[in-house]
């Protein structure tokens, strides 16, 4: 990942090092060992904790995908936990990519101590690269995406983005907001297969999701949707806003059908249950 | 077309975006469209349509960055469509 020196210049001290450590670890040797670490050991965490809720549709598409470029999931945001769920899951069942990135806001896991320990600790950094927020930082940012873009080239790559950007906080966890321009730039750019996802289950409080998997509480469901059709958008300039736009809601439009399909799931399940109990 | 005319028409497109009311009645060239007007930031890229659809103009998102306040908005209009 190439990011020009003014840009660097522009985050603070310890959102440099984490950022420089992060992309050493994602370039370096170390990623074989990091992928390892994700798919041995970390994802173990996560399953023990929620294996018993977890319900997946359309999993086998995903180990029956042999892709000729880079993969992007798309998923929707509704809790801290999606994409790590995610993640976890597909760790599991599938051995089809050895690279993967999740690109986070940098709140947290590129400012804070304890959020950068985390970032090692849980993921190899894998939450990488991290998207500035701030105007001033947004080269940095810019520099993320490009590097995701040349990147999702490779068949080797799988990266998840949530292209709402930031989680829904409403009432109805179905409802999703309006795609990122950046979503939009990065799949016009690279011209990914991108695959639609839908996660429903999970709040955010880590103690309240132990809980539930060892009491029996509501199934989180992981829906995997066919690759989105983006034909139309073959010839499009990837640097137009408007065109950024338009894949956004198009994926989503996907992500949004995808939810539909949750209800019904979700709705049988309690009805299996109940018929069970 | 007028710098004037353009601002008079930009104004018009940031009504529904601005929560605060008081901002828009002495909106200039300096008013900043977030810190000022109070636009939410999820707000920006409609407003960017907003004026690309008025003014018969495309915008790319490098521009679109730049457009900070009402002025930074009238200048892009006024450089894309001269």
């Amino acid at each position: 990942m190439e990011i020009p020196a003014e840009d660097l210049a522009s985050l603070s001290g310890i959102e440099r090092r984490a950022l420089l450590v992060a992309r050493w670890l994602n370039a370096s040797r170390l990623q074989r060992l990091s992928h390892w670490l994700n798919t041995r050991i970390h994802r173990r965490w996560v399953q023990l904790f929620t294996g018993r809720r977890v319900h997946l549709v359309g999993i086998d598409r995903m180990s029956a995908m042999r892709p000729d470029r880079g993969v992007l999931l798309a998923s929707n945001h509704r809790s801290f936990f999606d994409q790590i769920v995610i993640a976890t899951y597909l760790y599991k069942h599938v051995d089809t990519w050895p690279r993967f990135y999740f690109p986070v806001r940098s709140e947290f896991f590129y400012d804070s101590l304890f959020g950068i320990a985390l970032n090692i600790a849980l993921t190899s950094c894998t939450m990488f690269p991290p998207i500035f927020r701030p105007r001033l930082k947004r080269g940095v940012t810019r520099a993320g995406l490009n590097f995701l873009a040349q990147q999702l080239q490779s068949p080797s790559t799988l990266c998840g983005i949530h292209p709402e950007g930031t989680r829904g906080k409403g009432p109805d966890p179905y409802e999703l907001l309006p795609a990122e321009p950046g979503f939009g730039r990065v799949v016009l750019q690279a011209r990914p297969i991108v695959v639609p996802v839908f996660i429903g289950g999970l709040s955010n409080d880590i103690v309240t999701e132990v809980k539930r998997n060892f009491s029996g509480g509501d199934p989180v469901i992981i829906l995997f949707g066919d690759p989105v059709d983006l034909s139309d958008f073959d010839n499009e300039d990837p640097r137009l806003l408007r065109n950024q736009v338009k894949v956004g809601r198009r994926v989503l439009q996907d992500v949004a059908a995808l939810a539909q399909q949750e209800k019904q799931v979700r709705a049988q399940l309690q009805s299996d249950a109940a018929g069970v109990s | 077309m007028e710098n004037q005319e353009v601002f008079d028409k930009v104004v018009e497109i940031l009504k529904p975006f601005a929560k605060n009311e008081e901002a828009l009645g002495s909106i200039s060239l300096d008013t900043s469209l977030q810190k000022d007007l109070e636009v939410n930031s999820a707000r920006l890229v409609d407003i960017v349509l907003e004026i690309e659809d008025n003014f018969d103009i495309e915008v790319s998102d490098d521009d679109a960055d730049q457009v900070s306040t009402v002025g930074d908005a009238v200048k892009l209009i006024v450089a894309a469509t001269a």
